[in-house]
């Protein structure tokens, strides 16, 4: 995508932390030579273009009381994908719903990421979308262990 | 979500938290301000004052339940290529693996996980061959096989988080 030097700019700034402060893009404009209304217009219309997907807090699933996050892939055949993505992303416990090219030594090509506040919730959500659906096989990708977790830096 | 926890939880889990920050999290996930002053608009918009917000906004990224306030992009409308991916990896090998992704930054989540597949991670990168180049680098390394599965259709992304 040809993106234009100030965004690109703009970009490499919003995505570190905002400062907390009254006027968190004054500095960061100034130095550019730019206003904070420029900036701020510059954001609404990268989000309108769907360049940035979202603007404002990141939070940490465990810490704000999700404690059981997991991957649950599941054997969907390709002709039912759209079918039964839908119905899975409208589930308001799953965050992310990808149909993924898989291997044939993974056929569970239907991803979800499901976030629970206990053990016992999670079986429920699941055993919620086995019925609802009624595809019966999938594989539960519970994290044992976070070696990283960190914002993508762009440019 | 429905699910009802009772003083299981440390300090600075969401059960302790008080109203004012739920629906301040609330506000900074889904209606954040885009106003040259945010924070004085969020604490407007919940009648309270802006030194208020500033001090709460500080104490959730003190006891980690908000990790930053900022833009998250769509990798693809800039241009960058991502990809799932997994692998077996012996144990003994695994804090070497997250050792050498920590210093790769196109690897920005990194698991291990309860399977045979024991290894996932995401790779977003600016183009196809940086992908290549990193993945053959790793299974050189490590004398791995890493199975890469990238989307090919989105149902959903939304990680906001329900406070009630």
């Amino acid at each position: 995508m040809n993106m234009e030097k100030l965004d690109r700019d703009i970009i490499k700034f919003i995505q570190d932390d905002l400062p907390l402060s009254r006027s968190p893009y004054r500095s960061w404009a100034e130095a550019q030579g730019i206003s904070q209304e420029e900036i701020v217009a510059r954001i609404q219309t990268m989000l309108k273009k769907g360049i940035i997907r979202r603007m404002g807090a990141v939070l940490r699933h465990q810490k704000a009381g999700y404690a059981v996050n997991a991957m649950v892939a599941w054997k969907v055949e390709e002709s039912s994908a759209d079918k039964v993505g839908e119905i899975m992303a409208a589930y308001k416990e799953i965050s992310h719903c990808y149909w993924r090219e898989v291997p044939p030594s993974f056929n569970y090509p239907l991803f979800t990421m499901i976030h629970a506040r206990s053990e016992e919730e999670l079986q429920n959500i699941i055993d919620r979308i086995v019925e609802e659906t009624g595809i019966d096989e999938f594989e539960v990708l519970k994290s044992i262990k976070e070696l990283k977790k960190s914002s993508m830096r762009y440019y | 979500m429905s699910g009802v926890c009772i003083g299981r939880k440390g300090p600075g889990s969401m059960n302790k938290l008080a109203m004012l920050d739920r629906k301040l999290l609330e506000m900074l996930q889904n209606d954040f301000p885009l106003t040259p002053d945010p924070f004085y608009d969020l604490a407007e918009a919940l009648e309270t004052d802006v030194d208020e917000i500033g001090e709460r906004i500080q104490r959730l990224k003190e006891s980690g339940i908000i990790r930053r306030i900022g833009a998250i992009f769509d990798a693809k409308k800039l241009g960058y290529t991502s990809t799932l991916c997994a692998c077996t990896m012996l144990e003994e090998s695994i804090d070497k693996f997250a050792a050498v992704v920590n210093d790769i930054p196109y690897i920005t989540h990194n698991y291990v996980r309860d399977h045979e597949l024991n290894i996932w991670f995401t790779l977003t990168t600016p183009s196809q061959e940086e992908r290549g180049r990193i993945i053959n680098e790793l299974q050189e390394q490590f004398n791995i096989i890493i199975i890469c599965m990238p989307a090919v259709k989105t149902y959903k992304i939304k990680v906001v988080l329900g406070m009630d």
